[in-house]
Order: structure tokens, then C-alpha cells, then sequence
């Protein structure tokens, strides 16, 4: 009967869940195929061919087909590329896109100058035109198979080739989805690493132990410098920021920082002792670096960016030296790295993979695998900081548990003579207060557990424990010191109030059937310059005048 | 002194408990977070456990436990896995916090503030870079000089929008119209018109330019989906012609129409101009989305039921959260036109709310009887997606339609969440105080998006409230977090009460209940051979006898600890009488077993100065040849032919 009456309640969720669920997707079915004209009308053509490219007003090569590598002799070389606009243009009101990394751009259609992008309000002594950015150049209707030239001067350093991608001619909107559509994923890809990182940043402050607070400080720190960088390097950052600059600031910024992190992370995380060590050390070569190169950048003798390929170069050998020597380590036996191996060879690929695209000059339009790699590896690494958390929670519980163990009585659960000990020292040297010293025997103890066996007296001795725990007032302390001697420690306690507790425990303890308890007090005062141990003497000796008492009383009755 | 640094390297490498002798006396002071130990000729050693941590790469900390023993009795040192060993045992007692050759926390700040000022510099560099804006901001609000119809029945001329309108039932054409200004403000201008759940024809001059209608929608009421931005190319000739936008709403008569005011312009600055104020609430959906299904994808790693429930409705309501942020906000349409499909995605999430908040006051405070009349009452709000879901298809209801009435019910039943956890709070669940302060935060700023919606208000930027909704799940969250690691440490706690009732304290070897357990099982189901040793330490009772029990633990302790070195690592020991061992050794042959024996004989000899002697004996189980308990009975022979033995030599020798 009561599965008959469970049943429905079950089926009954399931039923519900179906029909919300085939509801929605009904709903979704046909609310989907509502028509509605996209906000990008796809009027956008490449303007890839015919191009004449002249450097430094030298003719180099003619009908060339973009994008394409470029070498230039020096540093300022002025290129030039020129073609004819179409008759007619694909729209009217076009506009000519062009992206373009760290350089000038100039363009004249018959002619007049339309559009100038230069260092204009940036005081650098090398003018910066920050990363890869896309131009919008309006082109007038009447501008239709006029000539074209893109007049381009370039700040990055002169081995570095420039790469000229073709432009796209349409509307704006169509051009800027061209740009952006591409890189969607990556605005959210580094959005998500920046909150993972800031996440954890925050996270640190509910972990306890010190090592497990840097390895996820560092892992926070790590992640975010990844969003940071994955942030900045996207197209689709335009839409909220038009300056290319400042990005590209902190593009560099958290590849100089990227060794410090993964390092501080390899080091706190897997304790690997020596090579976390040195990895460390090393790792601060990087941000001296960027120090160094900002001061030559404020003399104007290099740009951050001249150094990037460097930078990139140093930081994959760091990487995979890490990788080879936590190889090392796991072949050693170091189980725990497997972890970072995994992550680490992810993360490696993926930078290898960008720094050869660099090199080969290829911009990535999309760099969603690299991202993934990237948060694969980023989970995976989380996972052992997590588990580190964990663990070290469990020892923390550990070493509480032994403590407790080792100070507690196990039978009746109070202080036991190592806690008594212990605390006798510690009350001696504070000095501080007067303390109330009650000492507690049981009459005849050995007897009755002779007679009635050891689980009588055990029962016993339980029995008080928790009377005594009852009737004492909060903040003291009790112990059994013995094996039917209790003691009872009354911190900050006055001669009148441990009289009144004595003439209660007499009560409770003196005039029953079963246990009769032999009581002792003496209130421990540190200003009579007496010692703890002569105090609790005292204490057992009046313990045993009302010992002696008591048998009188019990000879007599 | 070589024997114990034997006995430490081999633990060290295991990690985990080791046990030595602590020869002289040592007194502890801690200063701070620092501990120092120093020599001293009378003062006892406060303590036997004594915890190694390391704090960083160069630095350990040393932590006291337990005390009472005193001079040549055995302390116990616990050791974390792969502390820095060698350092260490060279310098014995000697220990204090160790600051070596690590990297001063001057040089690292000077450094950090160095890279702070140099990247400070760059960046106020490069922000003076002049960059044209991609939104050339061309467009202008074009709100003036319209005149109004309703059901081609003049309402209003020359008048100025936004304007609010009574509509008498569902479907009555709204039409606007005005004269486009002469000359045009930019070339290839666009008109920008954000509509909710209405159809838009436009014409000028007469002629159509764009309409937009639910064509190909097959609801029988057509749905034409929440508000929307349309942007209307108008072509160079249309200047100083006629404008006309005709507009007829899907909703229900009784909620005012807002017809708000066009912009006239590029069409990528009435693009800005429509998003520009809803960026931050694509970060915040995103943030709510992305928490939530971290939470989910976390939930199944929580080993108790309630945590992991809790934390499953928690991801579930985030995640809903999330969606309704991401779906109610404007900057969607960059990725995607169609307006209907967001808002079915919050009409579920805005049904199915109720019973995640409901599953999760559940699992998180145990509220008792509570809980289930608000589990009953949200099964309520899911039927009513059901029913207008239905009614919808029938063509007499949009999910629309109800959302401000379903709203309204959320925020009752809000309340009463609210006013019920109070009532428990004031009876004593102390727990509830968090949900209390989080619900007020969800409360005040739910109850205000539904009032604004009511009264037609459209937020232009929600950031506050989406702000206070972070604050208020962080509350919640951090309520959930807790609960988790506090059963977490419960959980902990038992399985080690449970490793310790199989442990024998002294030695560290399993006790007499493991190795009962241990012999079934072997006796049940293994297979490979095992080789198993009996011991038993001579002449301990006498030791005890004469030298104390402490002098016997000791001796105990430190046999067990060479034992440990002795023996494989596959190895498993117990203790199961007072002085009596057993060690099962798998995937052993009898050759290998004969080297053990004359390894721990050869070690424990009368002669060897160890204090002690050990008589071992040995057999080889096989399942197929006997079972386990003749195999041990024949060790144990074999061991009092031993003990015999060594006696015997003793006694001839003497």
C-alpha cells in the first residue's frame, strides 16, 4: 500500500517533466521559424585582387593577390599598396575594412586623403599603434573606379614581416560582423577564465592551510592572467573598446606574468622541493624583463611588441622545460604530477601552436581549439588543487582527532593525567587568578569492582563523570587522574562560590546508597606565593579527612 | 643515531606516521607563528607528537600535540608526504622555522610595484591614442510631429513620443505617421524602432520598405516575441516624404502600448544606440550561466545526498537566473535575430522557478513541513505552464499574456518564503538567516522588475538590480559551501574513527578485529600464494615485568618500526596479542619467503644488541593445497620451533 501511494508521486514528476519539456520544445519549434531580416545584410565582398605594392615608393610587385608577407628594410619603410575601386561599388554608402597590426594607416581614393590613423595623442618617443586592429573607411558613392592606396607605416620592429590582409568592402555593420563574428567564442572564453580566476582569488579566503591558499592563489592568478590575455587578443573587444593600445598593454603584461603564476602554481601545488624551487627563481626573470623593456620603451629605444616573439620564444622553452622535468619526475614516481603533465603538454601544444603561427606570420581568425585546450587543461589543474584542499583537510581532522585522543580519558570522556599535567604547568605560569581546586575519590572503588566485575565500576565511573559534568559551572576543567580519582580545576573562582559547590557535590555525593565520594577543596591563590602542586596536596589532604570521616560515619551507622 | 635516520628516510618516502626515540631533553617556545626548540638539561619534553609541516618551499613549522611522557620514551612525529627530508634529519632537534635561501618578500614587492608602475605607465600612454569610434554617433531621436490612429481613427497630432495608449482588444492597428526630414541626416540613413510583440509595417511615400510579421509562425494567435529593435533602411528619395509605421500587437488589450520614439541614422549608431546600455547584462547572464552549470557539473563530486542535492538545485537556479538575464537583454540580438525563442526560454524559466527555489530551501535548510507545502504550491506554477501552454495552442492565450500575472504569484510566493523562514528563524533554525538576507535581496529587486513591468517602465539598464541578485546567490552560496565542508569533515571524521578501530595504536600495524577480517577474507577469496610470518617477541613479559610498561611499549614500538623497514611494501602486519605478530606477504614464493625469515632472524638476533629477541616462523599458503587457518597454525609451529631453538642456544651458551 505504501509503494501503491509512492508511485504516483514519482510518475507523476515524470509526467510533469514530459510535458514541460515536449511544451517547450514545441514552443521553441515554432517560435524558430519566425522570419526576421538579420541586423548583418552580407554585403560585404574581399577586395583581394589587383593590388600594386610599393615599399618605400618602389615598386615591388604588381597584381598580387592579399593577403600576403611583406619584408621591409627597416623599421619606418613606408609600404603602399594601390588598386581601383569597383564600378559600381556593392553598395552604396560602402565602407573599406582593413585590419591592421601596429601600423599607420593612410588612405587616398583619387588622390585626397579620406582617412589618417596615426600615434596622434600617444607621447611614446616610438609612436605605438597598438595590436591588430580593424579600420572603417567610408567610401563615397562618387568614388566608384576612382583609384585606391593604403599608405601603411609600420611600428613594429622592421624583421618582424608585415602582414597585409585583404580588405573587405561593404556596409559597416556587414564589415564589423565580418570581423567580429569570428570571435565571438573568444570573448567568452576569456570572460569565463576571468571569472574562474577571480573566482578563486576570492575562494582563498575559506582555505585554511597556507600551502593550499597559494596553490590557489596562484591558479586564480593564472587563470586570470590567461582571460586577460585570451580577452585582449580577440577582434571582438572592439565592440567595447575602439583603442588598440591599451589591450595590447595588457596582452603583455600577462605574458610576462604567465611563468610566474604557472610556476607559483607547480611549486605550492605539487611540491616538487628543488625544481619547483628553481622554476620559481627563473620565472622572476620575466617580470624583471618587462621592467627592463618598459624603461627602454620610455627612452624610446624598443616597443613591448618588438619583444613579443622573443618573449612568446622564451616562454615556450620555460614551459617545456617545466614539462620535461615534471616528466622526470613522474617516471621518478611522483604520481601527482601526472596531472600537470596532462594539463601542461595541453597548455604547451596550444602555445607552440600560437607562437608557430605567429612566427609563420598567420593571424588566427579563430582560435577556439586553442581555447579549449586551454580550459581543459585549466580543469584539469583545478582538479589537483582541489584534491590537495581536500587532503589536507583530512590531516588537519587527523592531527585534531589525535589531539583530542591523546588528552582524553577514553572511558568517561574527560581530561585525562596528560591533559591534568599539562595544565598544571600552564595555570602555574599564567599566575593570573585564583583557582579552585576540587579533588574527588570514590569509597571503596577497588572493592565493588572486585565484587560486581569491571563493567560494574566502568558503569560507575561513567556515571559520575556525568554528574560531575552537570553540575559544574562552563570554563572549567575536569580530569580523571587516576583510576577512581577525579580532579576539578575552577578558573577565576571566588572562596564563597567554591564553598557553595562543595556543600553541593557533598550532597549530591555523601549520602547515597550506591557511590559514596570522597570530597577535598583548597582555593589556589598565585599571590600567596604557593605552588600549584602544594595547592592540590592540600586539596587531597582534606580529601582524606573526609575520606576518613566518611568510613568513621559508615563504621558507625 | 643511524638506525632512526633509517627508520625516518623510509617513512618519509610513505609519508605518514613515524615514530623515533627522543633521547635528552627539549622544551618548545613558540613566539608567534615561529616554534623553537632548545636543549635543556631539566626541563621534561612537553610532548610525543609532534607535527612536521612544511609551510613553503624552504620553511616548516613544528607543532606539539600530545604530551606526557618524559626522558627516552617515544614521541611520535607525524610527517606530511614529501617534506624536506635531508635538511631535516640533519638538523636533528635543531628545529626552528627555517628561512633559507628564499626569495625576500622585499625584493618580490619591490618587484611587483615596479612591473604595477611601469604597466600604469604604458597604459596611460596608450589611452591617449586618438582611435575613431566605431559608433560615429550620427543618429537623433526622432520624436517629434507624429500623429496617431488607432483603427484609422485619429487619436493624437503633432504629438511627441514616447507615448503611452489604451488599446481596446488584441490585434487594433496602431499607425504612426510623420514627415522625414529634408535633407536626410546621413546618407544610406536607417530608422531604429524598438517594438514588443507587434507587427511593423513601414512605407514611405506610400510604398512598403519593411514589414515584419509571424509569416511563418503557425501559432494560431500569432506570437511575434519580446521587445525588439527593427532598423528600416530608408532609401536617399524618401526624404521629406511621407513616413508611416503601422503596428499591431500581439498582446493583450489590457496592458498600454508604449510607442516609443524612433532614431534616425547610421545604422551602426542606432545599433550602439539600442545595446550600448545592455553590455553589462550580457556579463552578468553570462556570469549567472556560466556559475550555474559549474555548480551542476560540480554536484556530482559531493558524496552527501542533501549537499549534493542542494548544490544541484543551486547550479539549476543560477543557471535559470542566467538564462532570463541573457534572454531579457537587448545585446542578445547580435548573436541572434529571432525574438520569440528567447522569450519561451523565459517563460519556462519564470514557470520552473518556483519549484527549483523551492527544491532547494529543501535540500539546503531542512525546513520540515515547510518545505513540502511549498514543493505542493510550485508543482502548482508547473501545471500553469502546462495549462497556458495547451491554452496557447488552442489560440486563446499567450504565454505573454501571463507573464505579469505569473510574475505577480512569483513575488507572493516569494513572500510567503520570506515571511515562513522568518517564523522558523524566530523558533530557533538559526541556518535560515542567510536564505532570509539572500531571499529580501531577491525579493525586493524581483518585486521591482515586476512592478516597473507593470506599469510599462522598460529598464534601459538593470546593472543595480543584476548586482544585488550577485550578492544575494553569493550569500547562498557560501551558505551551500558550508554545509558542504562541514558534512564533509563529518564524513572525514568517521572514516578515520573507523581506520582507528582497526589500528593498533602502538605500533601502527592493524589489530586483532583487521586481521580476523583480513583472514576470511583471504580464506574466501584469494588466489596467489601468500607467504605468512609468525612472531613473537622473547622475553618481553619479563621486560614489562622488571622495566616498566613504558620500557615495554617502547620496545614494542621500535620492533615494529624495523619490522616495517624489513618488510616489502605489499606487505601487511598486525599485532594480535601482546606480543605476537602476523604478516601476510602477497605474490610471494618460498624462496623469497626463507630470505625474508633470515632477514628479520638475522636483524633481531639475542646478540644483536637491540635489547630483544625475536623468533619468527613461516609458511606458504596456496589456495589449492590447504586453507588459510592450517597455513597460520603451521607458521605458528614453526615459530615455537624457533622459539625452542633460540632458548636452547641461550642456555648452552650459558
Amino acid at each position: 500500500m505504501a509503494i501503491g501511494r509512492r508511485c504516483p508521486g514519482w510518475m507523476l514528476f515524470l509526467v510533469g517533466a514530459i510535458c514541460v519539456l515536449s511544451l517547450f520544445l514545441v514552443s521553441v519549434l515554432f517560435d524558430s521559424r519566425l522570419q526576421v531580416e538579420p541586423i548583418d545584410d552580407g554585403t560585404c565582398v574581399l577586395f583581394d585582387t589587383g593590388w600594386s605594392l610599393f615599399v618605400d615608393g618602389e615598386l615591388k610587385a604588381e597584381e598580387m593577390v592579399l593577403p600576403m608577407s611583406v619584408r621591409v628594410p627597416r623599421r619606418s619603410s613606408v609600404v603602399r599598396i594601390d588598386n581601383m575601386l569597383p564600378d559600381p561599388l556593392p553598395t552604396s554608402n560602402a565602407c573599406l575594412s582593413i585590419g591592421l597590426g601596429m601600423s599607420l594607416l593612410e588612405v587616398f581614393v583619387d588622390g585626397v586623403s579620406v582617412y589618417r590613423f596615426d600615434a596622434e595623442g600617444s607621447p611614446w618617443r616610438l609612436p605605438f599603434y597598438g595590436g591588430r586592429m580593424p579600420h572603417f573607411v567610408r567610401i563615397a558613392d562618387d568614388a566608384a573606379g576612382k583609384p585606391i592606396s593604403l599608405v601603411m607605416e609600420s611600428s613594429a620592429a622592421s624583421f618582424v614581416s608585415r602582414n597585409l590582409s585583404a580588405p573587405v568592402l561593404g556596409t559597416k555593420v556587414s564589415a564589423l560582423f565580418m570581423h567580429a563574428n569570428q570571435e565571438w567564442l573568444s570573448l567568452f572564453f576569456g570572460f569565463t577564465f576571468s571569472i574562474v580566476g577571480i573566482a578563486c582569488l576570492f575562494g582563498v579566503v575559506f582555505v585554511k592551510r597556507v600551502e593550499d591558499r597559494r596553490s590557489l592563489k596562484s591558479f586564480g592568478a593564472l587563470e586570470l592572467v590567461l582571460g586577460i590575455w585570451v580577452l585582449t587578443q580577440g577582434r571582438s573587444k572592439f565592440l567595447f573598446v575602439r583603442n588598440p593600445a591599451v589591450p595590447m598593454d595588457f596582452s603583455c603584461l600577462a605574458l610576462f606574468l604567465l611563468p610566474v603564476c604557472l610556476a607559483g602554481f607547480y611549486s605550492h601545488t605539487y611540491r616538487t622541493e628543488k625544481s619547483g624551487d628553481l622554476f620559481l627563481r627563473i620565472s622572476f626573470v620575466f617580470p624583471v624583463a618587462y621592467c627592463v623593456i618598459g624603461i627602454l620603451q620610455l627612452c624610446g629605444v624598443l616597443l613591448y611588441c618588438d619583444t613579443l616573439m622573443f618573449a612568446g620564444a622564451a616562454l615556450g622553452l620555460y614551459v617545456f622545460s617545466m614539462l620535461l622535468v615534471s616528466i622526470l619526475h613522474l617516471a621518478r614516481g611522483a604520481r601527482s604530477l601526472l596531472s600537470f603533465v596532462v594539463a601542461l603538454s595541453l597548455l604547451f601544444a596550444s602555445v607552440l601552436a600560437d607562437e608557430i603561427l605567429l612566427v609563420e606570420g598567420v593571424v588566427l581568425d579563430n582560435a577556439t581549439l586553442l581555447h579549449l585546450a586551454m580550459t581543459i587543461g585549466g580543469i584539469v589543474m583545478f582538479g589537483q588543487s582541489l584534491r590537495n584542499i581536500t587532503s589536507g583537510n583530512r590531516g588537519e581532522i587527523r592531527d585534531r582527532m589525535l589531539f583530542e585522543l591523546a588528552y582524553t580519558d577514553a572511558l568517561t570522556g574527560l581530561g585525562n593525567r596528560a591533559l591534568y599535567d599539562k595544565k598544571i604547568i600552564e595555570l602555574e605560569q599564567e599566575r593570573k587568578c585564583a583557582t579552585g581546586i576540587i579533588v574527588a575519590d570514590i569509597n571503596d572503588f577497588k572493592v565493588a569492582n572486585d565484587a560486581f566485575g569491571h563493567d560494574h565500576g566502568d558503569h560507575v565511573l561513567q556515571e559520575i563523570a556525568q554528574e560531575l559534568r552537570e553540575m559544574v559551572p562552563p570554563g572549567v576543567f575536569l580530569f580523571r587522574t587516576g583510576g577512581d580519582e577525579f580532579v576539578i580545576m575552577l578558573p577565576g573562582i571566588d572562596a564563597r562560590r567554591l564553598a557553595s559547590l562543595e556543600s553541593e557535590l557533598y550532597s549530591r555525593f555523601h549520602d547515597t546508597e550506591r557511590i559514596v565520594v570522597a570530597i577535598g577543596s583548597y582555593l589556589y591563590a598565585p599571590a600567596n606565593d604557593e605552588s600549584m602542586i602544594d595547592a592540590i596536596c592540600l586539596a587531597d589532604d582534606a580529601m582524606y579527612r573526609d575520606k576518613a570521616w566518611l568510613k568513621g560515619r559508615s563504621r558507625q551507622g | 643515531m643511524m638506525r632512526r635516520k633509517r627508520i625516518l628516510d623510509s617513512k618519509m618516502r610513505a609519508g605518514g606516521l613515524a615514530f623515533f626515540q627522543v633521547k635528552g631533553h627539549y622544551v618548545l617556545d613558540r613566539r608567534g607563528d615561529d616554534f623553537h626548540y632548545r636543549k635543556s638539561p631539566t626541563a621534561p619534553l612537553p610532548s610525543s607528537v609532534i607535527v612536521l609541516r612544511r609551510i613553503s618551499l624552504t620553511s616548516y613549522s613544528v607543532r606539539i600535540l600530545c604530551g606526557g611522557y618524559h626522558d627516552g620514551i617515544i614521541g611520535c612525529l607525524l610527517l606530511r608526504r614529501h617534506t624536506g627530508r635531508r635538511e631535516w634529519i640533519r638538523r636533528g632537534f635543531d628545529m626552528k622555522r627555517i628561512h633559507g635561501r628564499k626569495l625576500g618578500v622585499v625584493s618580490v614587492g619591490a618587484l611587483a610595484l615596479l612591473v604595477f608602475l611601469i604597466f600604469s605607465i604604458s597604459v596611460t600612454y596608450d589611452s591617449k591614442l586618438n582611435v575613431e569610434p566605431l559608433d560615429d554617433r550620427s543618429y537623433q531621436l526622432f520624436e517629434r510631429g507624429w500623429t496617431v490612429y488607432m483603427d484609422d481613427v485619429l487619436v493624437a497630432s503633432d504629438a511627441t513620443l514616447p507615448l503611452q495608449l489604451t488599446v481596446p482588444s488584441r490585434g487594433v492597428p496602431i499607425r504612426i505617421v510623420n514627415t522625414l526630414p529634408d535633407p536626410l541626416p546621413v546618407s544610406n540613413s536607417c530608422i531604429a524602432i524598438s517594438l514588443a510583440m507587434s507587427t511593423l509595417d513601414v512605407s514611405i511615400d506610400g510604398r512598403p520598405v519593411y514589414s515584419f510579421n509571424a509569416d511563418d509562425s503557425p501559432w494560431k494567435l500569432p506570437f511575434l516575441g519580446g521587445a525588439m529593435p527593427h532598423f528600416v533602411r530608408v532609401p536617399e528619395w524618401g526624404a521629406g516624404k511621407e513616413i508611416s509605421l503601422e503596428m499591431s500587437s500581439t498582446a493583450t488589450p489590457r496592458m498600454a502600448r508604449v510607442v516609443s520614439a524612433p532614431a534616425l541614422g547610421t545604422k551602426i549608431s542606432t545599433m550602439f544606440w539600442q545595446l550600448d546600455s545592455e553590455w553589462l547584462s550580457l556579463f552578468f547572464g553570462y556570469t549567472f550561466f556560466f556559475i550555474g552549470v559549474a555548480c551542476l557539473a560540480a554536484s556530482p563530486w559531493i558524496k552527501k545526498i542533501a549537499d549534493r542535492k542542494s548544490l544541484l538545485w543551486f547550479g539549476v537556479c543560477e543557471l535559470f537566473l542566467g538564462i532570463w538575464v541573457l534572454m531579457e537583454g537587448k545585446s542578445k540580438f547580435l548573436f541572434f535575430r529571432n525574438p520569440a525563442v528567447p522569450i519561451d526560454l523565459c517563460v519556462l524559466v519564470l514557470y520552473l522557478a518556483p519549484m527549483c527555489l523551492a527544491e532547494f530551501f529543501t535540500s539546503a535548510y531542512q525546513p520540515g513541513r515547510a518545505a513540502v507545502v511549498f514543493r505542493r504550491i510550485s508543482a502548482l506554477f508547473v501545471c500553469g505552464y502546462c495549462v497556458v501552454g495547451a491554452l496557447q495552442f488552442s489560440g486563446r492565450l499567450l504565454f505573454s499574456d501571463t507573464m505579469p500575472v505569473v510574475g505577480f504569484l512569483l513575488g507572493l510566493y516569494l513572500l510567503a518564503m520570506f515571511v515562513v523562514s522568518s517564523v522558523l528563524l524566530a523558533k530557533g533554525n538559526k541556518g535560515l538567516l542567510s536564505f532570509i538576507l539572500a531571499l529580501a535581496i531577491l525579493f525586493l529587486s524581483a518585486f521591482l522588475e515586476v512592478a516597473l513591468f507593470v506599469s510599462g517602465v522598460v529598464l534601459d539598464s538593470v546593472t543595480w538590480l543584476h548586482v544585488s541578485l550577485s550578492l544575494c546567490w553569493l550569500i547562498l552560496f557560501v551558505q551551500v559551501f558550508r554545509n558542504i565542508t562541514s558534512s564533509n569533515r563529518d564524513l572525514i571524521r568517521e572514516r578515520m574513527l573507523l581506520e582507528m578501530a582497526y589500528t593498533d595504536a602502538l605500533t601502527g600495524f592493524g589489530n586483532r578485529a583487521a586481521y580476523d577480517q583480513k583472514q576470511l577474507e583471504l580464506d574466501r577469496s584469494h588466489r596467489g600464494a601468500i607467504g605468512i610470518l609468525a612472531m613473537d617477541m622473547n622475553d618481553l613479559k619479563s621486560a614489562n615485568d622488571t622495566q616498566g610498561h613504558l620500557f615495554g611499549d617502547k620496545l614494542l614500538h621500535e620492533f615494529a618500526m624495523n619490522l616495517k623497514s624489513l618488510l616489502p611494501e605489499s606487505a601487511l602486519a598486525y599485532r594480535i596479542g601482546g606480543d605476537e605478530f602476523i604478516v601476510f606477504v602477497e605474490g610471494c614464493d618460498a624462496s623469497e619467503l626463507a630470505k625474508l625469515v633470515d632477514r628479520i632472524v638475522s636483524n633481531f638476533a639475542p646478540g644483536a644488541g637491540s635489547g630483544y629477541s625475536v623468533a619468527v616462523g613461516s609458511s606458504l599458503f596456496v589456495p589449492s593445497e590447504g586453507d588459510i587457518v592450517s597455513s597460520i597454525r603451521a607458521a605458528d609451529r614453526d615459530m615455537y620451533a624457533c622459539k625452542a631453538k633460540m632458548k636452547g642456544d641461550a642456555s648452552s651458551i650459558r
